[in-house]
This record gives C-alpha cells, structure tokens and sequence, in this order.
C-alpha cells in the first residue's frame, strides 16, 4: 500500500477550519483550544506518560518520526482522565477508567520487558505494534486479570474519541465540522457544499482492499 | 392555522421562546415562582425530562403548586452546547454505574441525559407511536407482558403530544394508522439510500415520525439540517421538554429547581405517606415539603432513589415489598450495519432520524422469534463512526484509512425489541458517589429470542444496503434507549404503579417515566413516555386520587 494512502491528498485543498468563520463562538472556542500547544500531562505519571503517548499514537496511526502533523492524543486523553470525565460506567469486572489505564499501561510495559528486555515506548515499532496485536487477539480472555476485550475497548474508545475530536482528522475524512448556525443546503447523494471538496479517489475502498 | 392555535391555547411554550435569533427566554426563568423547602408544595417532580417536564406543565396549568427538582442544569442551548460530537459530553448522565451480567449495557451517552430536558435534549427525535400489540404481547404472543391499560386509553395523549412537539412525518401505515401535523422534512444522502434500497426490495418505507417541525413553529425556526440533533439542538428546531413543555409550564407558575440533586423520598411511617424529598444543592443537604410525590428519574435512577429511600417500613427500599423494584428494565438491540457506495453519501448532511420503517415490527411466523424490529437511518458523526469502524478489528493506518472513506458511507439502525425479564435490573452496587449513595448496578443478560431478533434485523438491513447498490456492508452490535425498571401492573406483585402511574405502596407517590413501561416495542420511547405522563397527569387533575385517598 503506497504512502500517505488515504490521507489528506484525499480531498485535495480541502480544511476543515477554513470554515471557523461561520462558526458560532462557543463551538469555535471549543474546538481552536484543541489547537493551541497541548497542555501538560497532568494524569499519567512516570513510566505511564511514555507508555500512554506510544499506544495512542500506535492506535491512532500517528508515526512521531515522519514529522506529521500530529493529533496531541496523549494529552487530550489525559485531560480526560484527570477531570474525571468517564462515559459514566463501568464494567463489574474492570476498575474504573483512570485505575484501568493505569493498570493496563504498567502491564503492557511488563509485556514489552518480557519480549524486548525494555519498556513499552522503549521497544522497536514493531514490536509495539506485535504487543498491542497481541491483546486484541485476546478477545475476551483474560489478560493480567482483566478481560482482554474490555481493555481494547478501553483503549479505542478513548484514543477514538480523542482523535476524530480534532480539526485535522476532520480535514483528512472530508468532514467540515461544526455547523451552526450556517446548516447544510445540499443534502443528497453525490451533492457538495460550495466548501465542500470531492473524494479525489472514490473507488478506493478500504474494505476492498482489505478484504 | 386551527391546529396551531388549538397548540398555543393549551400550551404555549413555543411562542414563550424569544424571536430575535437566540433560545432562551431569560426572562421568565429570573421571574420564575420559587417556593421555600418549608412550603408544603402539592407535589414535588424528581427529574425533568420526558415524563417530568409534561407532567409539570399540565399540572402548572390546572393550578397546581407543583416544583421539578432536576440534578443537572438548566441549559441554554446559545451558550452550553456546542456544534461539535467531543464537547457536547456534558449532556450525558456520567456519575459512576457499575455494568454487569452476560450481556452489559454502556450507559452514559447511549441513554442517560443529564440536565432541564433530560435525554430528549440528545435523542435523534424520532417519535414514533407504540403499536396497538405493544399493549398486549403476553396475549398475542406469549411473551413480555401485558398493559393495564390499552393503546386506545393512550391514544388521545399521542394525538396531543405530536401536536405539542410537533411531529412531521408521512402519513404512518403502521400499528393504529395515522397522519402527522407537519409534513415530511426533505431527506439527505442516508435518507436517500434507505428509500432506494426499500424500493428495491418492495420493503415500505417512509420519511419521520421526527419531533423537528417542518417550517418554523411559533417563535421555533427552521431545522437547518446540520447534523448535530445527537448534540443538543442549538435551533430550538428540535424538540425536547425545555422548549415544548418547560416555558408553559413557568409561565403558569411552576418552579424548575435545577442542579438540585434528589437523595431520598421521605415517608411518614405512621401514615405510611409520601411527605416530601430530600435533595441537596449548592453541597447543602435540603428537605422539600410536598402533599405528593412523583419522581421521574429514567429507568436506572428512579430504580436507584427508590432502593436508596429505604426505611423502617420499607426495609428493602421504597415500594419493593414484592421485589419488584428494578426488575424487567429493558433496552432495545440496535445492531447498526452501515454500507459503502463509491457515491459520496455524506449522511452527517441531515438530522440523523429520516427515514424509518415498522414492515418487520410484529411477530413474523416466518421468523424464528417473537415480536420483531424496526429500522431507521441514524448517521454517526465521526467519533461515532470511528467506534463502528474500530469494531471492525481495525486501528492505526488501517484505522484511519477505512476513516477517510468516511464520505462514501451510509448508516442504517435496528430497534429490535429485547424482551422484559425479571432478572435484568437495577440493584445498588457498594461504591458510593459523591452524595455518598450507592451508585446503581444494571445487570443485563440477552435471551434466545433477543438474539434471533438482532440476526433477523442485521440481515434486512444488508439486504436493504446491498438493493441500493452498497458493495460492502459492516455491521456493529449496540443497544439504544431504556425503559421499565419500575413497570405498571394490574397488581403489587408484578409491578410497582398501577396505570395511572400511582404506586401500589404509597398512595400519594407516582412514577411518571420510562421506568413504568412494562414493554418497549420496537419504537423509540420518548413520545409514549410524554403521553404516558399526560395521561397520569389528567388523572392527578381529575382529583381520582388527589393526595386525599
């Protein structure tokens, strides 16, 4: 699969925060302080910070060493965290959010020491990447005590959440954001907004080529 | 003209709303009438949602000294929503639950509003009527359970309500036939989809029933179709409690107490009557007097403030002399399978409720189950794509690839009606929240029946997506919507309220929410808990029972 597949050259010229002058000012105050530099960790101390930063960039197909202009995930997962700000359940068999991140970052460091004799964020690319396979492959059974299903849920949820809540994901998928209180005038199949840009290469369907 | 002036004569909400391009009408909340704990109020609401919010406004209306205490804010959709799917987190119900059984349900964002306006602020606004058979399944069909009252007795409430919300929508072939106040909205992309592939198929599908007028309605504009109905409707195009019920019901002299979090029911033990709430607000614990009761919390916290208001008379919580308390709570299995078009689809261009159909809603002697599903267009915004996709094993490049194909794609949900069983309910788990209460456990476990449902339901959804020319089809298994908990019965020992919402303990205490339902259909329930409401409501005015019985 040739480089940068499916990112921006997507929809060539198109930005999402072209539009932020038609948006209204709580939303643009919202969504520009995603944009300014990332506020300090403040939840994941030690060894958990490096951890934390390494698996969501894995998850999030963020590559810190090809200078991409990156989604500050780490640090908006971790604000989450330590306002406390759950989904507002959890499982009975999980400890909640913040004690389950803490727990599974500090077992996927003992993982990395038992494979590559280094932490998590210390080991090659690719055996992060093998580390985290692992754990998805699970499924529900168990890992370090905890139902390997539930912390991949964990993970994704949070690193999802985080990454499609930034302007840059939106330019990538074509999407334009807020849109209040301008609204849509062309719905329908195959019809755009004039800001709106087409796919550059529609028939290019991931599942396809997956499949 | 006959119709909207027959709205305004007995409610005028939506032309209590200011005009001049904001939401809120600032005025009649600081003027608001606001009673004192000692006061002895003639009932006090706990929750204002749904069910709350209709019951305040009608009894406000007759003349009642009637308060709704709510533990979330009073929102004013120009400076506490944003059109935006991360900052809109805040309207979600997100203190601590614990999840259990075979088969958990996530709560939080999926079913539980937080605030004035309850979890209608962030439903889609599809408003459908439940089915004659919805009333009756135990008869027809031998499963779930049978109402005390009938879809006929509700029916003059539903008739109301759509007029109240309003509804636009075709006119609706399904259940009791019926037509809608307003006409059908254009549809988007995913709308569009649907529609085809039904064709295709000869599967009848039709555009609404949703709570979003079709041209402005009173001082209500337009839908301006973004896409953010999920988010809190910044429009006031959208209807929810805090613009259809909510103004009214100030303007006739009821109070709405928010940020005011209900703690426990106090009963007299030597009269066994209800006598007020306590609450606490502002970190103060406080003590509201009322001749009546009615609390109106949703299916997991009206559960939760009954077993947490346990007493000398009722040991293992209010009105749970039966063990009935918690018990059949019900959520529907919303698998949603989404299908991929070399089109750009661009579904986030409408509100996500277009287009909907009943064909499958009734039991099918074909199919291997009972009862049945219906199925809707629901439109993810890109956090909620990205959770359909990362379903898919998919992370990292792979991820974002099958994310940036976001354009092509089209979403279609299943309701499929999850039957009522005793052993999925509420109980009070041992962690405490912040009042120092025990936080609620809901415990969920799935039938064959349910099963067999959800697989018939994702398999008319791909048939659908495939007719209209999908070339791939994904499907995601979720749940949507809550209600029973607390169900309605003939008699205490199947049920905790009786059919006008009263509970069979404690004669001057009522339930008026989703928890009462003692069956869920295939519909979206917040227009039969409104009308369930209005009809407790009528019979609370009628003075049945008037807290003198």
């Amino acid at each position: 699969m040739e480089r940068n597949h499916g990112r921006a050259a997507r929809f060539p010229g198109f930005d999402a925060l072209s539009q932020a002058r038609h948006w209204d000012q709580v939303t643009t105050d919202v969504v520009t302080a995603r944009m300014g530099p990332p506020p300090a960790l403040e939840f994941f101390t030690g060894p958990e910070a490096p951890c934390a930063r390494a698996l969501l960039n894995l998850l999030t197909g963020q590559d810190e060493q090809d200078g991409e202009l990156g989604v500050p995930v780490c640090e908006m997962v971790d604000a989450r965290l330590a306002a406390d700000e759950t989904d507002g359940w959890r499982y009975t068999d999980m400890p909640e959010d913040g004690q389950a991140w803490r727990d599974t970052l500090s077992y996927l460091d003992a993982d990395a020491g038992r494979r590559c004799g280094t932490s998590f964020a210390g080991a090659p690319g690719a055996d992060q990447a093998a580390l985290v396979q692992a754990v998805q492959d699970l499924k529900s059974a168990d890992w370090h005590g905890l139902p390997a299903a539930r912390v991949w849920s964990l993970w994704t949820r949070y690193a999802c959440t985080a990454f499609y809540a930034h302007p840059f994901a939106w330019t990538e998928i074509g999407f334009p954001g807020p849109a209040y209180p301008r609204g849509y005038k062309n719905a329908g199949v195959g019809r755009l907004e004039p800001f709106e840009v087409r796919d550059a290469r529609p028939a290019e369907d991931p599942v396809k080529e997956g499949a | 003209m006959g119709l909207r002036d027959g709205v305004r004569a007995r409610n005028e909400s939506a032309w209590l709303l200011p005009n001049d391009g904001t939401r809120t009408n600032h005025r009649l909340r600081r003027d608001m009438r606001r009673f004192a704990d000692g006061d002895e109020i003639d009932l006090v609401i706990v929750g204002c949602g749904a069910g709350g919010s209709v019951l305040l406004q009608r009894l406000a209306r007759s003349g009642w000294k009637v308060a709704a205490l709510d533990a979330g804010p009073f929102w004013d959709p120009d400076t506490d929503w944003v059109s935006d799917e991360a900052g809109s987190h805040h309207l979600y119900w997100t203190d601590p639950r614990v999840i259990a059984g075979a088969d958990p349900v996530p709560l939080g964002s999926n079913n539980s509003g937080r605030g004035v306006g309850g979890s209608m602020i962030h439903y889609a606004g599809y408003t459908p009527r439940f089915h004659p058979s919805d009333f009756m399944t135990r008869t027809l069909d031998g499963v779930g359970a049978d109402w005390p009252v009938g879809y006929s007795e509700l029916r003059p409430y539903y008739e109301q309500i759509e007029q109240e919300l309003p509804v636009a929508g075709e006119r609706w072939p399904w259940g009791d036939p019926h037509g809608y106040p307003y006409r059908p909205h254009p549809v988007g992309g995913n709308g569009e989809v649907f529609l085809r592939g039904a064709d295709k198929l000869g599967i009848t599908a039709k555009v609404g029933p949703v709570a979003i007028a079709n041209g402005r309605f009173g001082n209500r504009p337009h839908c301006i179709y973004r896409g953010f109905c999920l988010q809190g409707c910044k429009v006031n195009a959208k209807a929810s409690p805090l613009i259809t019920h909510v103004p009214d019901a100030l303007a006739r002299g009821a109070e709405v107490r928010a940020d005011a979090m209900v703690t426990q029911v106090e009963v007299d033990e030597r009269t066994g009557r209800a006598t007020g709430v306590h609450y606490v607000r502002d970190g103060r614990e406080r003590f509201q007097r009322a001749r009546m009761v009615a609390v109106a919390g949703y299916s997991i916290e009206t559960p939760r403030l009954l077993l947490n208001s346990s007493s000398g008379r009722f040991p293992g919580g209010l009105c749970n002399d039966f063990d009935q308390v918690g018990r059949y709570l019900m959520v529907q299995g919303a698998p949603q399978t989404a299908g991929r078009f070399d089109a750009e689809v661009r579904m986030y261009k409408a509100p996500p409720p277009e287009v909907s159909t009943e064909e499958f809603y009734e039991t099918d002697p074909a199919r291997d189950c009972k009862r049945g599903f219906s199925v809707q267009t629901v439109s993810p915004l890109p956090i909620t794509w990205a959770e359909h996709v990362a379903a898919q094993g998919h992370w990292g490049t792979a991820l974002r690839e099958y994310m940036s194909d976001y354009v092509h794609w089209s979403c279609l949900g299943a309701l499929c009606e999850f039957l009522p069983l005793p052993e999925n309910r509420v109980t009070l788990a041992d962690e405490k929240d912040s009042c120092g209460l025990p936080v609620a456990r809901f415990s969920y476990s799935q039938c064959d029946n349910d099963r067999a449902l959800a697989r018939a339901a994702q398999s008319v959804m791909e048939d659908i997506l495939h007719a209209a020319g999908a070339d791939e089809v994904i499907t995601i298994q979720r749940y949507a919507h809550l209600v029973g908990g607390a169900r309605m019965a003939r008699d205490e020992r199947h049920g905790v309220v009786d059919e006008n919402c009263r509970s069979f303990a404690v004669p001057n205490l009522y339930l008026t929410d989703g928890s009462v339902l003692p069956t869920q259909g295939s519909a979206n329930p917040a227009l039969t808990i409104m009308a369930v409401a209005a009809r407790a409501a009528d019979h609370l005015i009628a003075g049945a029972s008037g807290g003198t019985t």
